[in-house]
């Protein structure tokens, strides 16, 4: 499984939000897209599955290009749960049963709620899958969206700050869960980060961006003093504490 | 580091139901007795309907009725007297409240109805517009009666869906968002308010008398004719409608989350907007100003099985029909002989209930 952009490029008109944009990723990766506020990482991680239509370059997966295909069809190798999700007055199950909307025709179907019942075991939401989506917490309800994510079975799962408004108790829970379920399935997750500590322990790929493209891309290593001063303007020492590394602001 | 989580959902091995899903069937069968009952509920209020007039017939006597189809005596007061307004009750109540929940849907907004968009207030304007303009209403010798009510339902159906199209055409035009598009609705029907009054204002006393008449919902209108055509329109937009209910759950988890699911929100907004409009502007272009049905079914539907379009769908026009038909009921007998318009009663009872509805929830 492998996941490629290509020199992509978005914008309206003459303005161009994000350009020359290329990355890679095979199956177990976790791959952290970090940058300043309005570096154009949402961009990106719409222009994956589509939700933005970019003006040129390709995505491939397993080398089909995704940009030929049925919008349901994308659905179906590509999940993801937006950074501000709408908690409606659905059941959790209900909500994680839409994740099954790509594979369905007329209705569900047993093998579709088998599915989710397992979905919500993995992600350890079952004792809330009878509560309605609007009546549980910021961090249960990112689960729930990252649940439904997984219920379309995708190849790649694209996540947009999915740790932002959430306690650390709960950033922790959500980056070790993903990584247990990363690790045992054949699957890529793309996601936008803030904190680079944390996707410095949970993500072995990077990519800094800077002015709508891509600054420095790669492992561990692409996180330096040189590179979070030229992207984010700041002074910072990278340490080494249990060996995982720290990055320190000045 | 931790173990890895054996997540087998590439693999339909037919494993054994577990408890989430033997749970959530349980907690689903619930649901599923709520819209059975609520359907034994319309049929019993049918009966109760059917059996209330100037001449008491008997719950028990209107089935044998029903079932026998006997066209005698009672009989002929059954079928060709009640049941037509018994059935626009049931077609509009339930065309009205899916009309409102799709609108709420469709625009994230729980106050859309065909009446805050302003699509009642144009079919009022339309009718009026055929009444003054068109001279399509008079004086008979000795009451007042609209000559022609062809010209009024269209031009009352045509500016109804004029105003429908004015608002999407605006949202296409401005990419306004669905909170504006309300806004929208609200301006346009105003406007149609107004012209609604200057109509008013041109009238002569019979004209102006027809108006007044025609806008009052009233479901003594029901005859085969009207409920034929409110079928023909209702009847397709509620299959698409009920056809696209994955894809409205997936827009009430936001735009964002819904493309990502495959989802054409665009195309879908206006799809759903089209066909709740049909639904809302064939039943008032027949039957006038029935208010509150669009919020009142969806919201005690919601209250009760929650906003899944699955179950919602057919809850709220349930619900709907119930509700009409019980106003419509009681509008017959409270000052029987008189027959009060139905609108008259769901506008008078629907404020209350509906603010009670609000505080309720504010105090949970």
């Amino acid at each position: 499984m492998t996941l490629k952009v290509d020199g992509i490029e978005f914008g309206y008109a003459a303005h161009s939000t994000i350009h020359d944009v290329s990355l890679a990723a095979d199956r177990h990766d976790i791959l952290a897209v970090m940058g300043p506020n309005g570096v154009g990482k949402s961009t990106l991680l719409k222009c994956l599955n589509r939700i933005l239509e970019p003006r040129h370059g390709s995505i491939t997966i397993d080398d089909a290009d995704v940009r030929g295909i049925a919008r349901s069809d994308v659905a179906k190798q590509i999940g993801y749960v937006p950074q501000r999700g709408v908690a409606s007055h659905m059941t959790v199950f209900d909500l994680v049963l839409l994740g099954r909307l790509p594979y369905i025709g007329w209705d569900a179907c047993d093998g579709d709620f088998e599915l989710v019942g397992r979905v919500l075991e993995v992600m350890g939401l079952s004792h809330l899958s009878l509560r309605y989506a609007d009546e549980i917490s910021g961090g249960e309800f990112q689960m729930v969206q990252i649940a439904r994510a997984l219920a379309q079975q995708p190849r790649v799962l694209v996540l947009d700050e999915p740790t932002s408004d959430l306690d650390i108790r709960n950033q922790q829970h959500i980056m070790r869960t993903l990584a247990q379920i990363v690790r045992s399935t054949p699957m890529v997750v793309v996601m936008a980060v803030h904190d680079i500590n944390l996707s410095l322990r949970y993500a072995n790929k990077f990519v800094l961006m800077n002015e709508g493209t891509i600054y420095a891309g790669g492992g561990k290593e692409v996180i330096t003093s040189e590179s979070i001063r030229a992207v984010y303007g700041i002074e910072a020492r990278i340490a080494e504490f249990d060996g995982t590394s720290l990055v320190i602001p000045q | 580091m931790d173990a890895p989580i054996e997540l087998d959902i590439y693999y339909s091995d037919g494993a054994e139901r577990s408890s989430v899903v033997g749970r959530y069937h349980a907690h689903t069968r619930r649901k599923t007795v709520f819209l059975f009952t609520s359907g034994a509920l319309l049929l019993l209020m049918l009966l109760i309907s059917a059996s209330i007039g100037a001449i008491g017939i008997s719950p028990a006597n209107v089935l044998r009725i029903l079932l026998s189809g006997d066209l005698e005596g009672p009989g002929r007061i059954v079928w060709s007297v009640r049941m037509p307004r018994i059935v626009g009750a049931i077609l509009v109540g339930a065309a009205l409240s899916l009309s409102g929940t799709v609108m709420q849907s469709v625009l994230r907004n729980p106050l859309a109805s065909p009446y805050t968009l302003g699509l009642s207030n144009a079919a009022a304007f339309g009718a009026a517009f055929a009444i003054v303009v068109l001279s399509a209403g008079r004086a008979d010798s000795s009451s007042i009666a609209i000559n022609s009510p062809y010209v009024v339902t269209i031009s009352a159906f045509a500016f109804s869906l004029t105003a429908a199209a004015a608002v999407l055409l605006l949202a296409k035009l401005t990419r306004i968002s669905a909170t504006a598009m309300v806004l929208a609705g609200i301006a346009i029907g105003s406007m149609f308010a107004a012209g609604l009054t200057l109509m008013q204002y041109l009238a002569d006393s019979v004209q102006l008398a027809n108006i007044v008449s025609w806008t009052f919902g009233d479901l003594g209108r029901a005859d085969l004719r009207a409920i034929s055509m409110v079928t023909i329109a209702a009847v397709p937009s509620a299959v698409f409608l009920l056809h696209h209910r994955w894809e409205f759950n997936a827009m009430d988890a936001g735009d964002e989350t819904a493309k990502g699911l495959g989802v054409n929100t665009e195309r879908l907004r206006v799809a759903g907007m089209v066909a709740a409009s049909l639904l809302s502007a064939i039943s008032v272009a027949f039957f006038g100003i029935i208010a509150f049905i669009g919020l009142l079914g969806p919201h005690i539907a919601r209250r009760v099985i929650g906003g899944d379009h699955r179950r919602l769908m057919y809850a709220s026009p349930l619900l709907g029909a119930i509700i009409l038909l019980a106003s419509d009921t009681a509008a017959r007998s409270v000052l029987a002989p008189m027959v009060l318009p139905v609108g008259i009663l769901t506008s008078m009872l629907g404020g209350p209930l509906f603010i009670y509805l609000l505080l309720k929830r504010r105090m949970q």
